[in-house]
């Protein structure tokens, strides 16, 4: 009995140890967070993860003015001009034959507002990275454009 | 019309040689044997020139030479019956052969129709004329008759023996706890529900038994960059792969979501059970995908939790829903 009792006790230990670690290591990413958060606050670029076949998984900063939530699934050549959509089909499709690794265009794309915006976006392929899996959106706005 | 003019000058014997030409010769057109219509219509036409040119003012020494050309013409017409006899013949022995090796195949029952086949083809090889073929050709369908009726026979038997392994199988599902109606369409492992048959089995059953629940890791983001049909194929291969790694008394369900249970029956401790799941799952089980021409790799991990299936089994359905939930909120897009 008391052999079992001391297991017990030494099973509790272990658990209380492995408890203190997780809530150390949650503290640790809560904190990353709100650093990456606040980083971003003060950044001018935008960035959104897609996956190859170019639908939205996250926006991770938009410049639109345009719900992120409502974003995800969607292609991503369905937010420019529909005179821009086959330059960003034509970028996904070199990035995904490795002709190269990061690509950059510009496009007009429409703000929530209605007005409409040159973009300047970059296409970083990060599918082997196994944090990411997907193709990386960075983009700029370089103000209003004409039709 | 009938011409006098060619008799007056004629020997009664001369006339009567004209008129066994002419019969002769009228024999030769209808008693020959039809095999091809065509030909048959040619030779007929030819020894109907023959006589008319036999019937006409001709010389007696002239009438020999028609009975000469009749003669060669029938000849040839017969070489060329014999050949289309034995051309016909070949084929309904090559029919026939084909057949038999048919019957052969389809089993054993069959034997005396295929041997039956076998005499026909036999006696086929020393048919000789159009007759022998006819008898043949009744004789085949005779055989083919039997041989239908012994196909029908044999679909009955196997009608009935498909019904008694459904029973079969019935019955052994009931028994297991197993129902394989019940499998998920992803996976292709028995659902929760069969899960929660084969818990109460175990239950009943007495003997020691663990639950461990995997949930495998990333689904959520992998079905949000590559499509569900790629987070489907993620969990098809680590059921897959558990499925192997396990006991054969050990079975394997799709919960829900990203988790599968396994339903272990063990003697050994808890912890030991532990270190072979541990172990099992130690393994790299990367997947990787076709997108769109580019190959990319994902890798497959997953939590675990073992526990004893010593309480009732919905506390230990309990237990493995707490689990998948404490690991949801790692499952970030």
């Amino acid at each position: 009995m008391s052999t079992r009792i001391e297991k017990l006790s030494e099973r509790i230990s272990e658990l209380e140890e492995e408890n203190g670690n997780l809530r150390r290591l949650d503290e640790t990413v809560r904190r990353n967070n709100a650093l990456f958060n606040a980083l971003l606050v003060n950044c001018s670029a935008g960035i959104t993860l897609t996956g190859p076949d170019r639908r939205i998984v996250r926006v991770v900063r938009g410049l639109t003015g345009i719900d992120a939530a409502q974003l995800a699934g969607v292609p991503l050549e369905l937010l420019v001009v529909p005179e821009d959509r086959d330059l960003v089909v034509e970028c996904y499709r070199r990035l995904l034959r490795r002709t190269c690794e990061k690509t950059s265009f510009e496009a007009r794309v429409p703000r929530a507002d209605g007005t409409i915006t040159r973009f300047s976006l970059t296409l970083t392929d990060m599918l082997d990275d196994p944090n990411v899996q997907g193709i990386v959106c960075n983009y700029v706005d370089l103000g209003c454009a004409a039709v | 019309m009938v011409s006098l003019k060619r008799y007056l000058n004629r020997t009664g014997e001369e006339v009567v040689l004209r008129q066994a030409v002419s019969l002769l010769l009228e024999k030769f057109a209808s008693a020959a044997v039809v095999a091809d219509e065509r030909d048959f219509q040619a030779f007929r036409s030819d020894i109907e020139q023959l006589r008319a040119h036999a019937d006409s003012d001709i010389a007696a020494d002239g009438l020999l030479v028609d009975i000469g050309s009749a003669t060669q013409a029938l000849e040839t017409y017969n070489r060329g019956i014999t050949r289309f006899l034995h051309r016909q013949s070949a084929e309904m022995q090559s029919i026939v052969g084909m057949m038999t090796e048919t019957v052969l195949k389809i089993g054993g029952e069959h034997t005396r129709s295929a041997r039956r086949l076998q005499e026909i083809g036999d006696r086929m090889e020393g048919a000789g004329n159009v007759k022998d073929l006819v008898a043949m050709k009744s004789l085949l369908g005779d055989c083919l008759s039997s041989f239908r009726d012994e196909t029908l026979r044999q679909k009955a038997e196997a009608e009935n023996l498909i019904g008694d392994l459904r029973r079969e199988i019935e019955a052994t599902r009931e028994r297991t706890g197993a129902d394989t109606r019940d499998l998920d369409p992803a996976t292709e492992l028995p659902t929760r529900d069969a899960c929660l048959r084969a818990m109460h089995g175990a239950v009943a059953g007495g003997k020691r038994s663990y639950v461990a629940t995997m949930v495998v890791n990333r689904v959520q983001s992998i079905n949000a960059r590559f499509g569900h049909r790629a987070g489907d194929r993620v969990l098809h291969g680590f059921g897959e792969f558990v499925e192997q790694q396990l006991a054969p008394s050990d079975r394997l369900f799709r919960w829900t979501g990203p988790a599968v249970v396994a339903l272990l029956e063990r003697t050994e401790p808890l912890e030991d059970v532990r270190r072979q799941i541990r172990k099992m799952l130690e393994a790299h089980l990367d997947q990787t995908f076709e997108i769109e021409g580019r190959s990319v790799m994902i890798p497959v991990s997953a939590a675990w939790s073992v526990f004893p299936l010593i309480t009732t089994v919905s506390t230990a359905e309990r237990q493995i829903n707490t689990f998948i939930a404490s690991q949801h909120s790692h499952d970030f897009v």
